[in-house]
């Protein structure tokens, strides 16, 4: 018997936004979502869900987050907020590309707040890397079926999502 | 086609209880006799929708000793780890001689506070060495709100060990899953 599970996946070209919809169900609590990418830009990536009705939630400050950057050519920061309208840090973009392996916990339970985390590796420009920590938590108990992954900076030149229920 | 994580135990908290263990033969909570063995090198154990009955108080993992499916409650247990918040400064955190590991420390009661986290498990069942684990944990608790711990935790025996306990520093589990799956070795 299979416990990790493929759901679905989604990629594209040349875009600044993408969406997973529908890989959140009842059948599953704790879920593996992979995200690869590359893009010309430098900065976390910007993550929302989306609930049942398709809305993606960009607004309410519903969101609270905490990212570790690991530099290995500076120092590691802290980055970190509460209530603001999306999830920063939980995987990076990257011109030489960001790999990016976040667990999301019980999004489509309508009791539970969405709770997540991930671990990030990247290599940006000038040839430095950088590595994540990150969590963060969805503040409202509703049922959640997909995400919008969004590069704040520049477009990306390409993006794969891959979403796993762990049963 | 047979997966390469396999379920091995889990159990789900549907009345208040002080401790459960998951493995640990025929001391395990769900009834299964399972045990944590050579099956398997690395084990994952999952939390999710924890909860408790005492505001602010801390879940705790102990090994099972293979020897006679008890828990370890001898002073050999050490962490290290990261913690992270939205709502404070991160900072670094050790502790060593422990008679428990840690797992959802501050763990609340008010409306949707809750706990989840993963842990891989290495070389629990291995006599020769020391039982290991990575562990990231996500808990919401309204005051501070979000903080999670990343790092690891070794327990300083080498002993063979076949399950884990998980029990409250503190009043009781009223809620929570609780699984470990074996990745499969080829």
């Amino acid at each position: 018997m299979a416990n990790l599970e493929f759901i679905k996946s989604a990629s594209a070209t040349a875009v600044s936004t993408l969406q997973i919809t529908d890989c959140f169900n009842a059948n599953y609590d704790v879920y593996q979502v992979v995200i690869d990418n590359d893009n010309a830009g430098n900065n976390d990536l910007y993550i929302r869900v989306i609930n049942n009705s398709g809305t993606v939630i960009s607004s309410g400050s519903k969101y609270d987050y905490a990212n570790l950057e690991l530099n290995a050519y500076g120092t590691f920061a802290q980055n970190n907020n509460a209530g603001f309208n999306e999830f920063r840090g939980i995987g990076f973009q990257a011109l030489f590309g960001a790999s990016t392996v976040a667990t999301f916990f019980e999004p489509h339970n309508s009791s539970s707040f969405t709770f997540a985390s991930s671990q990030t590796a990247s290599y940006y420009n000038s040839g430095q890397f950088r590595g994540g920590k990150s969590i963060g938590v969805y503040k409202n108990a509703d049922i959640i079926t997909g995400l919008e992954i969004n590069a704040p900076s520049s477009a990306f030149s390409y993006i794969k999502i891959t979403v796993y229920g762990v049963k | 086609m047979a997966g390469s994580l396999i379920k091995v135990d889990e159990f789900t908290i549907s009345s208040a209880v002080a401790s459960i263990i998951l493995g640990g033969g025929s001391s395990g909570s769900s009834g299964a006799n399972v045990s944590i063995d050579s099956t398997y090198d690395v084990y994952l154990f999952t939390t999710t929708n924890s909860d408790v009955s005492v505001d602010n108080s801390n879940i705790l993992l102990r090994v099972t000793k293979t020897s006679d499916n008890s828990a370890d409650t001898t002073a050999n247990y050490d962490n290290a780890y990261k913690l992270l918040s939205p709502s404070f400064d991160f900072s670094n955190q050790a502790n060593t001689n422990m008679t428990s590991f840690q797992h959802l420390g501050g763990s609340g009661t008010g409306t949707n506070e809750s706990g989840v986290a993963t842990a891989y498990l290495f070389n629990w069942a291995n006599t020769n060495e020391y039982s290991f684990m990575t562990w990231e944990t996500n808990i919401y608790n309204q005051t501070p709100a979000l903080f999670s711990a990343k790092g690891g935790q070794v327990h300083t025996v080498a002993q063979s060990n076949n399950g884990i306990q998980i029990l409250m520093n503190t009043g009781n589990l009223t809620s929570g899953t609780f699984t470990i799956y074996g990745l499969r070795k080829f």
